[in-house]
């Protein structure tokens, strides 16, 4: 029995089954991954390797990229929105709230940052103020348009009980047409272009390229996206107040029971979700842009519910979750802009397959079964043991 | 501001008065009322079919294909709607392996499904024509119109009620068919009984697990006839924002309705009112990016109406049981 043990052998069961079923499913996601690409590309040696290794090209000197910008930074990029709203929905999920109304509270953030930036800064007013004031300005009244747009949908079903899973659907194509609106029949729209708006300074600001001399883009928006995802795993796991969230979406019976406000808290996870998602709608406006570009749905709303899914609503689970379907989303991008690559878009079919699996409560059920009676027997072995 | 609502009334004259606006509302609301007929078969078995999106973009898609590949003008949109019901049918049926065989919530699935469905939907576009936005290189042809003999003739009810899609059709007769079936079978009552009280259904021999099943393998039926009405009736072609929405829709709508066919019908002919008002709009200049969001904003308030309504009845209900009690007390 003295044996020593590796980490995997010192885990609990319980972590360990979570563990091989999620290595489980991402092996048949990156498996069909293979496949698609294979059935597909012109030169599937030469996709793979791109889909697989594209992001860390940056080691190879050699590798110019064919976007102008480097492929490690794609990796990044694509990290940034989904650490947010998966944060968002990690927290609004925790309490078993399904307000799918993540993607026009991005939209509405994006939105309301732009006009901030536009109304303070650049050619639309044809001032230059201080970019710093139109960051912390831009980001403050997105977050607040942001929350707003998660707030109805829970206020009409605190009101009125109207289906919040319906109404907060209605509200993203709402915000979307009122985004259109703004952008093609107000002043916001830049009359030289066909549909973008204004810009506001002459590069992204969030955004600082080539730091040191090297070919690293140093992004504020990761900086900002990682801090948000800290305080909502302090808000979820350390809080009082996230306790009882924790503890309504285990049991709203029994949160009612012990004096949790099943309905109040239910209202402020919406609220801090859309606030999350409307800052994130406006990093990745001003870290990508210098204008406003909003004519179709992001799609990083839904991306939320993956990414919690992934993190099974735990956001200190959510940094590598993101890193790797980044990671998938990113190797794809590259691959899918070579000659003869396969499109981009197989990646949500991989996601998908994923987190059915990850999901699937029945999948690899015999085996969980097996290690607990395994793990039982071992127990009972050691324990006979040390009594002998 | 003044002109602008002097436009919109005279907007909203113009078009009450042409009898193709009250065309364009039974063509625009037959797709929605599809995919609200779908979510209300499953509704009735208390399972949210949130896949229904996924399900009518992956169809519309497979519609294209095989009409295409049959020929346009050898019956091939006809054997595309039949493939795409196979599809969908087969799309419903792995929502219910996935929710009730390997016990995954069910809004999730239908996330999940979403998800793969109109990834698949690009792939295989991609992969199959070599085209990343539509499907125009290849010719998938429409279902027939039909024109009704004596209907025709009739000054205005014949542009009204005649030169419709087959499907146009189908998908309002469906309503009758499905109001039957849900009411007046012995499937129905099961569908009924086993949505409103799974463990009563099950004490007296009904398989719920069976029962959910076969709602969600039609619902997903009436998703493929939506997907199909999609790419061989309203365009010819599939394109990946083709569904923009219709759903979800659909889905609000067979929320709205208390998934009962007959109501359902009318919020989709109410939504079809302002999906053909903001089409018709764009004959006048107006600004159609506000009116694009008027069809959501009804739905969101009718979503809420009906939620008002649903507490009221319900404390009607209430209120009825405890004057019962007081009047037996008394006596």
């Amino acid at each position: 029995m003295n044996k020593k043990k590796n980490f995997i052998q010192r885990m609990d069961v319980e972590a360990r089954f979570s563990l091989i079923r999620t290595a489980m499913a991402i092996a048949i996601g990156l498996g069909l991954a293979v496949v698609l690409i294979l059935l597909s590309a012109k030169n599937p040696a030469e996709s793979l390797r791109y889909f697989f290794l594209g992001p860390l090209q940056i080691l190879n000197p050699n590798v110019k990229p064919a976007i102008g910008w480097n492929y490690f930074d794609y990796w990044i990029q694509q990290m940034i929105p989904i650490l947010f709203t998966g944060a968002a929905v990690s927290i609004m999920f925790s309490a078993s709230k399904i307000n799918l109304g993540l993607e026009g509270s991005i939209m509405a953030g994006g939105l309301a940052c732009a006009w901030v930036c536009c109304l303070l800064d650049g050619d639309m007013v044809a001032k230059n103020a201080n970019p710093a004031l139109c960051i912390i300005l831009g980001l403050a009244v997105a977050t607040i348009a942001g929350a707003l747009v998660t707030l109805i949908p829970a206020l009409l079903e605190k009101r009125f009980g109207a289906n919040v899973m319906v109404t907060s659907l209605m509200m993203n194509y709402v915000i979307l047409y009122i985004s259109q609106y703004c952008l093609f029949s107000t002043t916001l729209r830049d009359p030289k272009t066909s549909k973008y708006s204004y810009q506001w300074t002459e590069k992204p600001v969030l955004t600082f390229k080539k730091i040191f001399g090297t070919k690293i883009t140093f992004r504020w928006g990761l900086i900002i996206a990682i801090v948000v995802v800290i305080l909502a795993w302090i808000f979820l796991y350390k809080t009082k107040w996230g306790f009882r969230i924790r503890q309504i979406g285990q049991n709203p019976s029994f949160a009612k029971y012990v004096g949790v406000s099943v309905v109040g808290l239910g209202v402020l996870v919406q609220v801090i979700g859309g606030a999350i998602g409307g800052l994130g709608g406006a990093t990745v406006i001003l870290g990508n842009y210098n204008y406003y570009y909003g004519i179709e749905m992001t799609g990083y709303g839904w991306d939320g519910v993956i990414m919690a899914i992934f993190a099974r609503n735990n956001p200190k689970k959510l940094f590598l979750s993101c890193a790797f379907i980044a990671y998938i989303r990113a190797g794809a991008l590259i691959m899918s802009t070579q000659p003869g690559g396969p499109i981009n878009e197989m990646t949500q079919i991989v996601e998908g397959v994923i987190i059915l699996f990850l999901l699937a409560e029945r999948f690899l059920a015999k085996t969980h079964r097996k290690m607990i009676v395994a793990d039982a027997r071992d127990k009972q072995a050691a324990k006979l043991a040390a009594e002998a | 501001m003044g002109v602008w609502f002097n436009e919109v009334f005279a907007a909203i004259g113009s078009a009450f008065s042409n009898p193709e606006f009250y065309f364009m509302i039974i063509q625009s609301a037959a797709p929605i009322l599809l995919a609200a007929l779908g979510c209300a078969v499953a509704q009735k078995a208390s399972a949210t079919n949130m896949g229904m999106e996924g399900i009518m973009t992956f169809t519309a898609l497979v519609a294209v294909l095989v009409s295409s590949a049959v020929g346009a003008t050898a019956g091939g949109p006809w054997v595309g709607l039949i493939a795409a019901m196979i599809v969908g049918s087969l799309l419903g049926y792995l929502v219910s392996v996935f929710a009730y065989r390997l016990k995954i919530d069910i809004t999730l699935v239908g996330i999940a499904l979403n998800l793969i469905a109109t990834g698949a939907a690009v792939y295989l576009m991609y992969t199959l024509t070599g085209d990343r936005a539509t499907t125009t290189s290849l010719t998938s042809g429409n279902l027939p119109k039909v024109f009704i003999p004596g209907l025709n003739d009739i000054p205005v009810i014949g542009k009204i009620f005649s030169g419709h899609y087959i499907l146009t059709y189908a998908s309002y007769v469906l309503v009758f068919v499905l109001s039957f079936f849900i009411f007046k079978t012995k499937t129905g009552l099961r569908i009924r009984a086993v949505g409103e009280n799974p463990n009563a259904a099950e004490s007296v021999g009904i398989s719920s697990l069976k029962i959910k099943t076969i709602s969600l393998t039609l619902s997903g039926l009436f998703g493929g006839i939506a997907g199909a009405y999609m790419s061989t009736c309203y365009l010819a072609l599939f394109s990946s924002g083709l569904i923009a929405g219709r759903g979800f829709v659909g889905l609000a709508a067979c929320m709205m309705g208390s998934a009962n066919p007959g109501i359902v019908c009318l919020c989709c002919l109410a939504f079809g009112v302002f999906y053909a008002f903001s089409n018709f709009a764009q004959h006048f200049e107006l600004s159609i990016y506000a009116l694009g969001a008027v069809p959501y904003v009804v739905v969101l308030i009718g979503v809420v109406l009906y939620a008002v309504y649903v507490r009221k009845k319900e404390q009607k209900r209430l209120k009825g049981l405890d004057s019962e009690e007081k009047t037996e007390r008394a006596a």
